[in-house]
């Protein structure tokens, strides 16, 4: 009997232990147990679970990667599949818009190429380098640069969009 | 039919092993998926290579299918003693786990570390199913090239194309965890981050049974809890990435190979070898984790047959994969692996620096490593009492000298450490190889055993590090 409580004793003080342990991870900034408690569970599992604040699949990769997403889905959902889209260079994008400001993974070909693919991409720096460029079918408008690669003139030139290079 | 696809390839694996009779209900349903996900990659593979678009629902589903007949076909030529009645085993491992809960559920200590690590391990795959793909490595490597190969139906496919390259070092990879997420895109999954969930399912399945082999369920249980509180294996585990599926075949190589060590079973030993030959078939500079093997391999019985098989496991994924990068995919020979052995001690001094500096720290890798190297260190000091542990610490500091000299080649000075550096973050992710088997190591170890199975109430008198006494 003796023997039986002396070893429940020690049970319960490894297990206070270990709660104590897991207590600190949970105040622990850096510990998976503070970022699931603080993060994951409070943050996320809101917008898990609650109906209200239901979001589509495409507004949570716009949560997550900003206008660069944004930018690229519009792309995508405006040009033919077998499109060549003529993108400008990194100084062009750098340029902060009052509404879109992009990070530097657009500039990344093989990065910017995932969402819009199966359409393709050059970019203005491959002008001389890149067969494709002669075949280049549409034009990223972006921050206001691109207009001048149509063959047609546009009235109202808006800072962002996606045009045809022929009308 | 995404899930009938799924449940195919878990049977692949699961109609492999369980005539083996040799592995406990954990350790059954860890490997059973990450086994027939492998099995089904290198099929796929060869379609491919013999010019047939793989880009088909039918034909996926078909070949899962028929490798499920040829595994049962296999074990029936080999005259397995185990019968394929599928209902009465899979019934049979519920009401196994069923009988094994409820001795332990009721032990303070195993039940807050169980539900601690449930609900850690729920909370991931949620997070995992719930946001979309978004990491770097995944968008411009894995999940990119998935997605074109569910397009174009080959693994050569617009990606290489020369004109216009939109390849990086990561579509360079063997291709089994590409094969995996092209499921995702090929059924319209919206996302295959079902891929990363299901190992890390399997890998705290396989971790708990290796664990509880020759065990306790209490370091069975404590060595999953420590692999949660990880928080970069974990973090990674929720992303679409190779590290942690490279991780979880590791664990089934070293982790059924030490089991190996102790019971003398050839099953055991021919699992671990396919355990091996995935994860090359995942990332290639796993081969190095072969030389431990292949080193203790020496001192066996049998030793021409099973280095035979192990050399043939270690190099038939290898070999294959580098004569498809070199004709097939035909990419450049930019390696930035020196081949000429280097002398510069003290670029290795800042290497070894940056290595330990992130090894030990807590943020990315919580108390796992800094436990590891106590445990070492203990059973060191123990090491008449832990013989059984001889060689898996062997297998373990070998590969780690291994993997260090890899980095070590690296055409780098390692001057600058910061987080898109060679070790900030090639390696802090690469040393997720050492980590669920690792945990197995310290559940094992004689510190574990000298403190906290005493402190749970479980055979306090028991010798220490005898492991196979201590059942």
């Amino acid at each position: 009997m003796k023997k039986s409580r002396s070893a429940l004793m020690k049970q319960y003080a490894l297990t206070i232990g270990l709660i104590g342990f897991l207590c600190f991870q949970y105040f622990s900034p850096t510990a998976t147990l503070h970022w699931l408690m603080n993060n994951l569970i409070e943050q996320n599992l809101g917008l898990m679970f609650d109906r209200s604040k239901a979001i589509t699949q495409d507004q949570k990769s716009q949560i997550k990667l900003g206008s660069n997403y944004f930018y690229l889905n519009t792309i995508k959902n405006t040009t033919p599949e077998d499109a060549i889209i003529l993108f400008p260079d990194s100084e062009t994008f750098k340029f902060e818009h009052d509404q879109i400001s992009f990070s530097n993974e657009i500039n990344i070909k093989g990065w910017a190429s995932y969402f819009v693919y199966p359409r393709k991409i050059v970019y203005e720096r491959e002008k001389n380098v890149n067969e494709l460029y002669s075949q280049i079918s549409h034009v990223a408008i972006v921050n206001g640069w691109g207009y001048h690669k149509l063959n047609y003139q546009v009235d109202q030139q808006i800072p962002f969009s996606v045009l045809a290079k022929n009308r | 039919m995404l899930i009938i696809l799924l449940i195919f390839i878990f049977l692949i694996g699961y109609l492999l092993i369980v005539p083996f009779n040799l592995f406990n209900v954990l350790e059954t349903l860890g490997l059973s998926f990450p086994i027939g996900l492998g099995l089904w990659s290198f099929s796929l593979f060869i379609i491919n290579l013999v010019g047939i678009p793989i880009n088909s629902r039918l034909l996926c589903v078909g070949l899962s299918i028929f490798l499920g007949f040829l595994v049962i076909g296999a074990s029936h030529i080999f005259k397995s003693n185990a019968g394929f009645n599928l209902w009465a085993n899979a019934l049979d491992i519920f009401r196994r786990i069923r009988l094994s809960l409820s001795t332990f559920v009721w032990n303070p200590f195993y039940a807050t570390s169980l539900l601690a690590a449930c609900i850690i391990i729920f909370a991931i795959c949620l997070k995992a199913q719930y946001w979309p793909i978004i990491n770097y490595d995944s968008i411009y490597g894995y999940d990119f090239l998935a997605k074109v190969i569910a397009h174009e139906g080959s693994y050569i496919n617009s990606i290489f194309d020369k004109s216009n390259q939109l390849y990086s070092v990561r579509s360079l990879y063997p291709p089994l965890p590409v094969h995996g997420f092209f499921i995702g895109h090929l059924f319209n999954a919206g996302h295959a981050k079902f891929i990363p969930i299901l190992f890390l399912l399997s890998t705290m399945c396989l971790l708990y049974g290796l664990s509880l082999r020759k065990g306790h369920h209490i370091t069975a249980v404590w060595a999953v809890l420590l692999l949660c509180l990880t928080p970069e294996f974990m973090g990674q585990s929720a992303l679409i990435a190779s590290n942690p599926i490279s991780a979880f075949y590791i664990l089934m190589a070293y982790g059924l190979f030490f089991h190996f060590m102790q019971d003398n079973r050839n099953g055991l030993l021919y699992v671990s070898l396919l355990g091996l030959s995935m994860a090359i078939w995942t990332r290639t500079e796993a081969i190095i984790f072969c030389v431990p093997m292949g080193l203790i391999l020496l001192r066996s019985s049998e030793k021409i047959k099973r280095i035979t098989l192990l050399v043939f496991a270690a190099l038939i994924p290898f070999i294959s994969w580098q004569l498809y990068l070199k004709f097939g995919i035909q990419a450049p020979k930019e390696q930035p692996i020196l081949m000429h052995l280097q002398t510069d001690f003290e670029k290795l001094s800042r290497m070894l620096s940056q290595i330990w500096t992130m090894v030990c720290s807590t943020k990315f890798y919580a108390y796992t490593f800094i436990l590891l190297f106590l445990s070492v260190f203990t059973n060191l000091i123990f090491f008449k009492k832990a013989t059984q542990l001889h060689a898996l610490s062997f297998m373990l500091i070998l590969s780690f000298i291994l993997y260090v000299f890899v980095y070590y080649q690296i055409d780098t000075d390692y001057i600058v450490f910061n987080k898109s550096g060679w070790i900030g973050s090639g390696f802090k992710r690469g040393v997720f190889y050492f980590i669920p088997i690792g945990c197995m190591y310290i559940s094992y170890s004689v510190l574990t055993r000298m403190i906290l199975l005493p402190a749970s109430g479980f055979l306090q008198k028991e010798p220490i590090g005898n492991i196979d006494k201590q059942k």
